[in-house]
């Protein structure tokens, strides 16, 4: 299974969500953001080098830590030189290997965003609680549907109850996992270890389990 | 082909859902027409049809063994069946979406020639900062100095730089990748015997590090 963690606007806080959603389900993720990259990486192959064709998909996922992570490369070189378009034959490739995928999609609504959105089986857009976050959400929201990647869940990101969820989910048209501010979850991603390690008794980890469980369940079906 | 329903009626308008569901080996072109006595209220993009939507009903493609979720609505009461599968057939001659298609629909994302240096290795610090090297990614933790990372490998090979000053992106004690690859290359060589060239070019190389070392420590 391929899911893609998206959202238009940039800083919702896509990378965290897709780091503990992928350690939570055992998948590999996917440092999708071709020129704005964001997830730990080290030396070695990236998705850079792959897309260029220089590497294998599954040569570059780097295995041993938390979670299992191929990175993106951080050079406008790299990224030039990559072909977006190869990105779909690149999860399907980590799919067969590993079994299941999460995506950290780029946020915006050009083709490093929908090729994600084309490739993946299921989306789950991330939202913060503002009006700007939430407009851009929803446009995700379109784009997925166009790719026929159906939402499992929303995530409200640094939720602190000043939005409702149930308008959230109604504006959505999907049910919402709402994820709290926390200095956890802030502790965790400034040392690069997915919350769901780092802090499992944590209330954001919990929140991260309850999403996990969804995509699980969606993906028997 | 097959079709699963369920209305519901809200307000004087009956909501239809449908499940198409194609349980054969190939993709199937459906087309899916309303048996309600009156027009369909099709979903809208934009105010437009949303794709594949018409006045009767809908018509698409579902992949093998896939299926697909539509609805609408319909003022007409609720009856049983209030759709039908009016055709269904092999899709084979349909061009599918591609990947490609899609790059060329929503625009290539990639940064423009001209933003990317010609000269020197390219540099990390073009896009955004490196992030924080955890311990929860395999591999071999390096270590740095500040929060910049090595060129990317695999890019253009660095050329020689002329002229001294601080190389960006180089870590403290770290040997950089083009030296490192040459020696490497060098070593591997060797299993096969040393030959004149790179026994020269290691003379003139410790000789010259060797004098530059000597210049760094008197400093």
């Amino acid at each position: 299974m391929i899911v893609a963690v998206a959202g238009g606007k940039g800083g919702v806080g896509k990378s965290t969500v897709a780091l503990n959603l992928a350690t939570a389900l055992d998948a590999v993720v996917v440092d999708a953001d071709l020129t704005m990259a964001d997830l730990p990486t080290a030396h070695g192959p990236d998705l850079h080098d792959v897309l260029a064709g220089r590497a294998d998909a599954v040569e570059a996922v780097r295995e041993g830590g938390a979670v299992d992570v191929l990175p993106c490369g951080r050079s406008l070189a790299g990224a030039r030189a990559a072909d977006p378009a190869a990105l779909d034959d690149t999860l399907a490739a980590v799919e067969r290997a590993y079994g299941a995928v999460v995506v950290d999609s780029p946020a915006g609504l050009s083709a490093d965003a929908g090729l994600p959105l084309f490739a993946a089986d299921a989306c789950v857009p991330v939202t913060t609680p503002d009006r700007a976050a939430m407009a851009d959400g929803l446009r995700t929201r379109e784009l997925a549907r166009t790719f026929d990647a159906s939402v499992v869940r929303v995530v409200l990101n640094r939720n602190n109850e000043t939005v409702s969820t149930a308008d959230v989910a109604a504006a959505f048209g999907a049910p919402v996992v709402a994820v709290p501010e926390s200095d956890a979850v802030a502790a965790a991603q400034d040392g690069g270890v997915p919350v769901v390690a780092s802090d499992p008794s944590s209330a954001a980890a919990a929140r991260f389990a309850d999403l996990a469980a969804a995509v699980q369940s969606c993906r028997s079906v | 082909m097959h079709l699963e329903s369920t209305t519901r009626r809200r307000a004087d308008v009956t909501l239809v859902e449908l499940v198409v569901t194609n349980e054969a080996d190939e993709d199937r072109r459906v087309r899916v027409e309303n048996c309600l006595d009156g027009p369909v209220w099709y979903p809208r993009r934009s105010g437009r049809a949303a794709h594949g939507w018409d006045e009767s009903g809908y018509e698409g493609v579902v992949p093998a063994g896939d299926r697909r979720a539509l609805g609408y609505a319909c003022p007409a009461p609720a009856s049983d069946p209030p759709a039908r599968v009016a055709v269904s057939e092999p899709a084979a001659g349909d061009d599918p979406t591609t990947a490609a298609d899609v790059l060329a629909d929503l625009g290539d994302p990639r940064p423009p020639r001209d933003a990317v240096p010609v000269e020197g290795p390219p540099e990390e610090e073009d896009i955004a900062p490196a992030p924080r090297e955890p311990d929860a990614v395999g591999g071999a933790k390096r270590s740095r100095s500040g929060a910049r990372d090595r060129p990317d490998a695999g890019d253009e090979p660095a050329p020689d730089r002329p002229g001294g000053g601080g190389r960006p992106g180089v870590s403290d004690g770290e040997v950089p990748r083009a030296v490192a690859a040459w020696l490497d290359a060098v070593e591997r060589r060797l299993a096969d015997g040393a030959t004149s060239a790179d026994r020269r070019a290691l003379a003139a190389v410790a000789d010259r590090a060797e004098a530059l070392r000597r210049r760094a420590s008197d400093r």
